[in-house]
């Protein structure tokens, strides 16, 4: 089977497992959570094969695609040929795309065993599932789509999820205001995405990838259309990723049942937003991407912040996601784009096993959430304790661990960026203090939830280490937290690399090569063959061609690189150990040894701690600003233009016109045609009855009617 | 004066009005049937005048001869239904046979 149809059945057999799930679900044993279960495993060892040909192939220009034509409504604008619209549905497979759909599909189906522990027993159960299936099936069509406008589709779709399983609970109050928030919010994003999509239709006709790279590369979306092209398309990704100032729906969306949290809150839908910049990463121009640095910079710190006094354990990961979402952000605007995309993988491993450290801490305790409430359950739940560390530590980005290995290439990135831009230092200063803030509220959440003294003994006494299916799947996650999976050869490095747009535009679409070949093996053919002359800038190709022949096992080689750029590196790497190092002290000394009081320091400090503590009063400067006039002004709307002037005015009036009218009307039926008909009747009737008298049964009366007709034709024949 | 139509004509009348009259005011059912064959012979004495004094062939004169024979056919049907109505009624008279009455 070819790399295409295995993407196509990858992307199939979630649908059809919510179909069956949301038609029949509930009459089937187990409520058919197997179903989904082995879909989405299914997909997930699909998706495992296609991450094995692409390493087989090994090729950073690997680019297969296929494309169906959808519609074709080319004869209703034959005057305007750019406008002809053909809407083809294709499939594009890179390395990008490949390994995002390992990543969604390997959180999917651990959130999908996982919530057959934790969401056992709900009176939903199926339909649980059921969503879960649509949700992988619009997250995998959107990574795997070519076009703009599919990806809008599927876009929308994963939103839908969003709001669907954020309200999965929608009996209580809290959770439907959360769905309606985030749907609504993200909305907003999504408005200026359509719009971005317009612009670049309206200009090419055409909304593939291919397409809008190709007009890139000849010159066209450069200057103030380009940038403000690319910003509407970023708004999307600012809702969908929770970037400043759309972020407020991500901590809200908590109120979803915890393995939803963790896949679409932290690992996959809310990198929608990072993924479609990467994937249009060559579209954005320079100020777009300064932008989006900034937008990114901003949030990744802002958020990091307001996650520091959050009581709430699964508040404190959203907002953590938010910031390490931004620090994606940053490193794309930056230019650091294989960082940005790396963190988002490492991101989604070690964020998805911290909220799902977080559902069976709560698990454990029966729904409690607050952290001043937990404490001690280290050795309750050693499991749960165990993989929580490492996450904490791959997220603090501490060496050896996957956080650190690609939040240390972001700061790498911003670090020389800001070398090569020194207006734009500030970049890099959102970037460590972001980071640094990670590692405190981190451990902050980690010692506060399993070191010290239990605070609620109730509680505490009732916890106990959860079952074997929700701690199978924090296992895992940990694992893929560990660093050395990604630092091996470089693998990564070598995979994704930042896209050139010559590079887009000679490419060649590779013949898929079905034949796997052993990893990291023949790399000097396979190099040799695909990498166009032009794909890579001149300088490394010798670099890597003659280094290939040295040593064959060796994958990948250093890029060039500035003086700025190696600078940077160490110092970035110096810099983030230190002030993880430091932090996670800092975080030890407040809340395990006691030495600084965290409730002095708040005293202290009162008026930040409250603005911190308020979330920086954005939601209600939104209620104050938008939501309230809004209100307002649909009140007046509602009140004078519809209950006064429509309903009063036109409504009811019409409706006594019409009844007067037909009171009218009822009169005239009663008087004029009523005694019309009556009259007929009578006038026929009486009639009738003088007639009657002629009939009198004597023959020869009829006789004399006869002879006195008869005589009467014959007058009337003579007269004529 | 015999060779006169006009002549004919007038006894055809006489004899139509005196049957006409029978038939409207005889109650007696059998008299009505002799005005009947005053009626009928009326009309056959017509035929023969019209057919003697205009220059026509013997048209008139053969539906004479039908009309004999008619009347001889309605005589036999119309002693029948005398004999049928005296046999349920007993009488002969006409305003007795009034069962369609109303």
């Amino acid at each position: 089977m070819d790399m295409i149809k295995l993407s196509l059945l990858i992307v199939t057999l979630p649908l059809i497992a919510f179909t069956i799930q949301i038609l029949v679900g509930k009459r089937l044993p187990r409520d058919g959570d197997f179903i989904s279960l082995a879909s989405i495993f299914v997909s997930w060892i699909l998706s495992l094969k296609l991450l094995w040909n692409a390493f087989s192939l090994y090729d950073p220009q690997l680019k297969i695609t296929k494309e169906w034509l959808w519609f074709d409504l080319a004869r209703f604008s034959s005057d305007l040929d750019i406008f002809a619209l053909k809407l083809p549905v294709g499939i594009l497979l890179d390395n990008v795309s490949i390994l995002m759909l390992v990543v969604v599909t390997t959180v999917s189906f651990l959130v999908h065993f996982y919530s057959i522990g934790y969401m056992k027993g709900d009176a939903h159960y199926s339909r649980f599932f059921a969503y879960l299936s649509l949700f992988s099936f619009s997250m995998l069509g959107l990574v795997l789509t070519d076009n703009l406008f599919v990806l809008y589709i599927f876009w929308e779709l994963v939103g839908v999820c969003s709001y669907l399983l954020i309200g999965f609970w929608f009996e209580k109050r809290s959770a439907a205001n959360a769905c309606k928030k985030a749907f609504l919010t993200t909305r907003v994003g999504d408005i200026g995405l359509f719009i971005g999509i317009m612009m670049v239709f309206t200009t090419l006709g055409s909304v593939s990838y291919s397409s809008i790279f190709e007009a890139k590369a000849s010159g066209l979306f450069s200057g103030v259309f380009g940038t403000i092209a690319g910003l509407c398309i970023f708004m999307g990704a600012v809702g969908k990723s929770a970037q400043f100032p759309l972020h407020i729906w991500l901590p809200d969306a908590m109120e979803g049942p915890t393995p939803v949290s963790a896949l679409i809150h932290a690992a996959t839908m809310v990198a929608a937003g990072v993924y479609l910049v990467v994937r249009l990463f060559v579209f954005f121009t320079p100020d777009a991407l300064l932008t989006i640095a900034y937008v990114g910079g901003f949030t990744a710190l802002f958020a990091a912040t307001m996650a520091l006094t959050h009581q709430d354990i699964k508040k404190v990961l959203a907002y953590s996601t938010v910031s390490q979402l931004g620090l994606m952000m940053l490193a794309l605007g930056v230019g650091a784009y294989t960082a940005g995309f790396f963190h988002l993988v490492t991101h989604a491993s070690f964020k998805a096993c911290l909220f799902l450290v977080s559902g069976s801490v709560i698990h454990a305790l029966h729904g409690e959430q607050n952290l001043f409430k937990m404490g001690g359950l280290r050795k309750k739940m050693p499991l749960t304790f165990g993989t929580c560390l490492i996450a904490t530590l791959a997220i603090a980005g501490v060496p050896l661990f996957s956080g650190f290995v690609s939040k240390d290439q972001i700061l790498a990135g911003t670090l020389s960026f800001a070398y090569n831009h020194p207006p734009h230092s500030l970049l890099a200063f959102f970037g460590f203090g972001a980071s640094a803030l990670t590692a405190f509220y981190m451990f902050r959440l980690l010692f506060l939830t399993f070191f010290g003294k239990p605070r609620d003994e109730k509680l505490y006494s009732h916890a106990h280490e959860s079952s074997f299916v929700i701690t199978l799947p924090l296992i895992i996650l940990a694992i893929l937290s560990l660093g050395f999976i990604y630092e091996k050869q470089n693998w990564f490095e070598h995979l994704i690399q930042k896209p050139q747009l010559i590079a887009i535009k000679s490419s060649v679409v590779v013949a898929p090569n079905s034949e796997t070949l052993p990893i990291f093996k023949k790399i000097k053919e396979k190099t040799k063959e695909n990498v166009d002359p032009s794909a890579t800038p001149q300088d490394d190709r010798e670099v890597l061609g003659d280094d290939v022949k040295d040593q064959p096992q060796v994958a990948y080689v250093e890029p060039h690189k500035t003086e700025n750029e190696k600078k940077a590196h160490t110092q970035a790497m110096v810099a983030s150990v230190f002030f993880a190092f430091f932090s996670i002290f800092l975080a030890w000394l407040f809340y395990i040894q006691r030495v600084i009081d965290p409730e002095k320091v708040s005293e202290k400090y009162k008026s930040v701690y409250n603005t911190l503590v308020n979330l920086y009063w954005i939601d209600e400067a939104y209620q104050f600003l938008f939501i309230g006039p809004l209100i307002k002004i649909n009140n007046f709307l509602y009140k004078k233009i519809d209950s006064e002037i429509i309903d009063q005015g036109f409504i009811d009036r019409s409706a006594l016109i019409t009844v007067k009218t037909a009171h009218a009307q009822g009169d005239f039926d009663n008087t004029v045609i009523d005694r019309g008909v009556d009259g007929t009747a009578h006038t026929v009737f009486s009639g009738g009855l003088k007639l009657v008298r002629i009939q009198t049964g004597q023959v020869q009366d009829y006789l004399k009617i006869g002879l006195g007709l008869v005589i009467i034709l014959l007058i009337a024949f003579i007269l004529m | 004066m015999i060779n006169n139509l006009y002549f004919f004509l007038t006894i055809s009348a006489l004899l139509f009005s005196l049957g006409i009259t029978a038939i409207f005011y005889r109650k007696n059912i059998i008299a009505i049937l002799i005005g009947v064959e005053l009626v009928l012979n009326a009309a056959s004495l017509n035929f023969v005048a019209f057919s003697r004094f205009t220059q026509s062939h013997l048209h008139g004169q053969v539906f004479a001869l039908f009309i004999i024979i008619i009347a001889a056919a309605e005589a036999a049907v119309a002693l029948a239904i005398v004999l049928r109505l005296f046999q349920t009624k007993e009488t002969i008279d006409v305003e007795e046979a009034n069962a369609l009455r109303n």
